[in-house]
């Protein structure tokens, strides 16, 4: 018996594909093998012997399968290298576009902006662009003589209604909507009359925020900017407050970034000062929350804007405002 | 606005502070500074020197031959061509290897003379325009002297942006601006002389016809008056804050308004016809020349001085040509005045016409500053003018409240809002430097605030907040993260709702996402033929093709086809924005619903198949995107019966409906409208109201479970007339083909042979499964039986079966 092993162990051994393999293995162990025919005769042999005679068979038969699967797993193991160390691809063929849209990059601003101060506590609103000349100008502590309200700044629609000049309204309709304490910002588009070129635009985006409670401080609002411009600018940003005067908030600041263009030092982009204006701010004016249906005795806030247009274009290094609003693939595609 | 470093340095006493420090306190305290100049430099080379001789030069006419005396025993020879040249004149002197701003001197001959000297003129040094002759220099100058220790030629000067000014009335003079600069340096202050000599003559007869107008009106005749050119000091100040020198008088009313921040204006006595003044409102269309020579047409609403007779001042805005100083003047009436603000700024505004006097009118100027004004004119018309002098009396009618204005300032409340501890005592030293009366009565201070900071920017304890903290500096205020309960947000459906259409739309339907503006363009709307319905009107329109607000998203969508089309062939956009009506809402709000717009097109394509193809595309787009959105029962393909825009194809609009309400509407551009846009092929449109898919009921996402059994699918082809629709076949099989139908999907149209003309190919497959067992062959079979019956019914008959009967 141990002859017919090393037979057999040698012929699978010496099979080198899974071709040849299969051919030993059915000369072996198939319905008309070697050992299938030995095993068919053991019914001839006299009981005594086929007991023995059946064990060995049987044990002759194991190791036979045995060796056969393992012989198989190093052919297909073989024959896969093989397979391998031939195949070639050309990987600097270029990948097939996806065809996926672009979503706008304002579109993209304003859900970090959002999502950002959404984390932090912020209602969410949304109010109307063409809008009562009340909210936008009166309410916010703007009265009728102010320059601000000339022609030349404001779109006028008739009925005492106007474009919004800003998103500063909706400070005083976040105040009579929501029950105080809250935190709200209110992105959307702004409208001015001026004649467009490379950094102006008649119709632009702003993001107002505003934040009501008991007691504001400067110090509540300078952390709270803080804390923005980390998430917006995803780094430590060093700030710095300058007296500046909106009708709206009392007092009013101009919040200068440190340029991060030259880290300070002085640079084209931050007209060689270190700072870069970035947003007004300020406590809200306690005519602007008499005029949102809350006590001034009782309540405070502050409040800040942020030009969105501006935004993306420090972002995205674009030079010229009007490639926001033009429809253009060639931007839009971009992003 | 300009000012200059050696202004400020009459009130304040600016030795040994920096200019660097003082430009940055100032952005860090007051407004950002936009640059600082530096004027007169370079000159420290120019010596003194006194002409010691003259001689004609040989062999030039107008040359001369000097001798100039340098002190100290040094003397120096040359040629100069200077015509006002005189023996014992001082005058700046330039030496061989002296660095001008406009280059090096050298020794040189001239004419055949040697000449080693440069006499110099006011523009040699930059220092003027004025080329006429050598500078004639002090008679007290030290010979030999550099000409900026004799004559203050060196100084600094400060840009502002005025807008940032606006509510500061009182820094619109250097004498504000110091009292400011001293305040934050903690430097005392030179206060500015109110009081000035009169004269004995009657006062000018001056009548207010409205106080309102006008709440102080001085005026004061002065006699004896020789129109000069001014010193050279006046001159330099005025050029170097950005004033063109004129004329003695009128560089002194320019001088005081620079120092004072009050502008005056100085008449020609002879002029005032009546001699007297009438400050009143014009007539409608009186007509009124501007000392620029412009003529005017006043309209009722403008504030005039007149004189007996007409016009000769528009008040607070410019005088009047007629009544102007001229070379003959002798005698003037200085008028030191306050007017309306916003009357000063909407005269300036209607007639164009604005000038450094309005612009400091239009800020609530104090009317306390014309006397200051007044003395400040009385003094320098007496040395500018030797031998001028006040003639009359003054006249000052005045009917503002002199009252000073009050406020009580909690200390505890500077510190709190501020977020850091302000000492009491600080806080009164700050407000003290600034002019504030500071009284402590209970803990509260009593603040009583100076008239110049009392006619609109100080009001409220805030205020004065802001005062104290720009002082301290704001960068002493430590940042402190506000204490605020945990709420929780609840977010609006509308913008959820919109921040998935929009990442569905381009992320995974493939539009790019574009924003245009909220105008129509008249010439875009007018070659689409469209006149907006109920469109809301710009009062003040800042074109004349952007008067209207957008009434529907398609026009500028048509009009970002138009400009795409010929670089991207194919592709596709969506717009999510406002559009507008005139009617408005209770509030009186112009409605402004949201709308999702969408454009496709495919450029120089044509037919059927294509106009298939791309509809397709975009009634999958929304399909999709509302299947996102959770929007149960889509139909798209009833005829669409709202109102008819002339972009809509007549056959091919079909209303958008979710769960039977009409959202909006989808279908090809009409072929003209292509033709309008100029762009060979097709394009299909979507304009959906937001707020009805906002409201629209949504059912959740629920999970169904997974057939046990397998399904089976069959495949059926039905021919039929070209006109009959494929969603009336699936209908039909849908409703025939029994309870194992699970789906029916349209997988292939053709037409073309063998398919006759006018009829086409519709390819179904029918997917049947039942959920307790797999379906036999003859139940199958039965049902596909039923379909075909149906199909024949609806007139389509089975490819390869032939005809219907």
């Amino acid at each position: 018996m141990d002859e017919r092993l090393q037979e057999a162990l040698a012929e699978v051994a010496a099979a080198t594909s899974a071709a040849i393999l299969k051919d030993v293995e059915v000369r072996w162990l198939g319905k008309k093998g070697l050992l299938t025919s030995a095993l068919k005769e053991l019914g001839a042999l006299p009981p005594d012997q086929r007991k023995a005679r059946g064990q060995s068979l049987n044990a002759l038969k194991q190791a036979i399968e045995a060796a056969v699967e393992a012989r198989r797993v190093q052919v297909a193991r073989a024959e896969a290298d093989a397979r391998a160390s031939a195949e070639r691809i050309d990987p600097t063929l270029p990948g097939l576009p996806v065809a996926a849209g672009r979503l706008h990059p304002l579109t993209r601003i304003v859900e970090e902006v959002e999502d950002l101060f959404e984390r932090m506590g912020f209602h969410i609103l949304d109010y109307p662009e063409a809008e009562r000349e009340y909210f936008n100008f009166d309410g916010l502590n703007i009265p009728v003589d102010h320059p601000a309200r000339e022609t030349q700044d404001t779109f006028y629609l008739p009925g005492g209604n106007v474009l919004r000049t800003h998103t500063s309204p909706g400070q005083v309709r976040a105040m009579r909507e929501l029950a105080p304490p809250f935190r709200a910002i209110f992105p959307g588009r702004v409208y001015r009359c001026e004649a467009t070129d490379a950094s102006h635009e008649h119709t632009f985006h702003q993001v107002e925020g505003l934040m009501i409670d008991r007691s504001v401080s400067i110090a509540h609002m300078l952390s709270s900017m803080m804390t923005l411009l980390e998430g917006v600018f995803g780094r430590k940003v060093e700030v710095r407050l300058r007296p500046g005067f909106f009708p709206f908030v009392e007092p009013g600041f101009e919040l200068d970034l440190r340029c991060m263009v030259c880290g300070g030092e002085g640079c084209p982009v931050c007209k060689r000062s270190g700072w870069v204006e970035l947003l007004p701010c300020g406590l809200v004016n306690p005519n602007v929350i008499r005029a949102g249906g809350l006590d001034p005795a009782e309540w405070e806030g502050w409040a800040f804007g942020l030009g969105l247009s501006r935004l993306v274009m420090m972002r995205y290094g674009i030079d010229d405002i009007r490639w926001l609003m033009a429809g253009d693939l060639r931007f839009n595609r971009q992003f | 606005m300009k000012f200059s470093w050696n202004w400020l340095s009459d009130w304040v006493d600016l030795s040994g502070v920096s200019v660097d420090e003082v430009a940055n306190r100032f952005t860090m305290t007051v407004a950002e500074l936009e640059g600082v100049e530096s004027v007169g430099q370079g000159l420290r080379g120019v010596q003194v020197g006194a002409i010691a001789s003259l001689a004609q030069h040989p062999n030039a006419d107008k040359l001369k031959v000097v001798d100039v005396d340098l002190g100290g025993g040094r003397t120096a020879h040359g040629v100069s061509g200077a015509p006002n040249l005189a023996v014992g004149l001082k005058v700046p002197v330039a030496l061989p290897g002296t660095v001008l701003p406009s280059g090096e001197v050298k020794a040189a001959e001239i004419r055949g003379v040697a000449s080693a000297i440069v006499l110099l003129s006011e523009r040699e040094m930059g220092l003027s325009d004025d080329h006429s002759g050598v500078m004639v220099l002090p008679a007290d100058a030290p010979l030999g002297a550099a000409l900026p220790d004799v004559l203050p030629v060196e100084d600094r000067v400060f840009e502002v942006d005025n807008k940032s000014l606006n509510h500061r009335p009182d820094l619109w003079g250097h004498h504000g601006l110091a009292r400011e600069i001293a305040a934050m340096l903690g430097l005392p202050l030179k206060p500015l002389a109110d009081a000035f000599p009169a004269g004995d003559g009657q006062p000018v007869p001056v009548t207010v016809d409205d106080a309102v107008d006008c709440p102080r009106y001085l005026a004061m005749a002065f006699s004896g008056v020789a129109i000069a050119p001014s010193p050279f000091v006046v001159r330099h100040r005025l050029r170097a804050v950005g004033l063109r020198p004129i004329n003695n008088v009128v560089d002194i009313t320019n001088y005081v308004m620079m120092a004072v921040g009050e502008p005056v204006h100085a008449f020609d006595r002879r002029m005032l016809h009546g001699g007297r003044i009438q400050v009143r409102r014009a007539a409608e269309g009186e007509p009124f020349r501007l000392l620029d020579g412009r003529d005017l047409l006043l309209t009722a609403e403008d504030l005039v001085i007149a004189d007996a007779e007409r016009p000769v001042a528009l008040a607070g805005v410019m005088g009047g040509e007629e009544s102007g100083i001229a070379d003959d003047t002798t005698e003037v009436v200085l008028e030191c005045a306050t007017f309306h603000p916003a009357r000063v700024r909407r005269a300036a505004v209607r007639h164009g016409v604005r000038t450094d006097s309005s612009a400091r009118f239009e800020k609530s100027l104090d009317p306390n500053l014309p006397p200051c004004a007044m003395a400040m004119f009385a003094s320098m018309l007496g040395t500018m003018s030797p031998g001028a002098h006040p003639a009359t009396r003054p006249s000052d009618v005045a009917s503002f409240d002199r009252r000073p204005l009050h406020v009580r300032l909690d200390p505890a409340f500077v510190s709190r809002r501020l977020g850091m501890e302000v000492p009491v005592p600080r806080i009164r030293a700050i407000l003290e430097h600034l002019g504030f009366g500071m009284r402590l009565e209970d803990g509260v201070f009593d603040v009583e605030v100076p008239s110049w900071r009392a006619t609109k920017d100080i009001r409220i304890p805030e205020d004065l907040l802001e005062e104290v903290g720009r002082v301290i500096g704001y960068d002493q205020v430590p940042p402190d993260a506000p204490k605020a309960p945990v709420t929780l947000v609840s977010r609006r459906p509308r913008r959820v709702l919109l921040k998935t259409l929009r990442h569905v739309l381009a992320g995974e339907c493939g539009l790019d996402e574009v924003m245009t503006y909220s105008f129509d363009s008249r010439a875009l709307v007018a070659r689409l033929a469209f006149d907006p319905p109920d469109a809301l009107a710009l009062v003040n329109p800042i074109s004349a093709d952007a008067t209207t607000l957008r009434t529907d998203l398609v026009p500028n969508l048509l009009g970002c086809v138009e400009r795409n089309a010929a670089r991207f062939p194919d592709a596709g956009v969506f717009e999510v924005g406002r559009v507008f009506r005139a009617m408005v809402d209770d509030e009186g709000v112009p409605l402004q619903p949201y709308r999702l717009g969408i454009a496709a097109w495919r450029r120089g394509v044509k037919g059927r198949d294509e106009s298939e193809a791309l509809f397709r595309k975009v009634k999958g787009v929304v399909q999709h995107a509302f299947g996102r959105l959770d929007l149960p029962g889509v139909e798209i393909g009833d005829d669409w019966a709202g109102d008819r825009r002339p972009w809509m194809h007549p056959n091919a609009t079909v209303a958008v409906r979710v769960g039977g309400a009409t959202v909006g509407w989808m279908g090809l551009v009409h072929p003209t409208t292509m033709q309008a846009l100029e762009v060979p092929g097709l394009a299909v449109l979507a304009e959906l109201d937001v707020d009805a898919l906002v409201s629209a009921p949504r059912t959740p996402r629920a999970f169904v479970p997974v057939p046990r059994f397998p399904s089976i699918s069959n495949d059926l082809s039905l021919v039929a007339d070209e006109n009959v629709r494929a969603g009336m076949l699936a209908a039909a099989i849908r409703q025939a083909a029994g309870p194992f139908l699970a789906s029916v999907d349209l997988v292939a149209v053709y037409s073309g042979p063998p398919i006759p003309e006018g009829r086409r190919s519709l390819s179904f497959r029918m997917t049947f499964t039942a959920p307790d067992r797999t379906l036999s062959d003859g139940e199958v079979k039965e049902a596909v039986d039923r379909v075909v019956a149906a199909a024949r019914e609806a007139g389509a008959s089975v490819w390869g079966e032939g005809a219907p009967d």
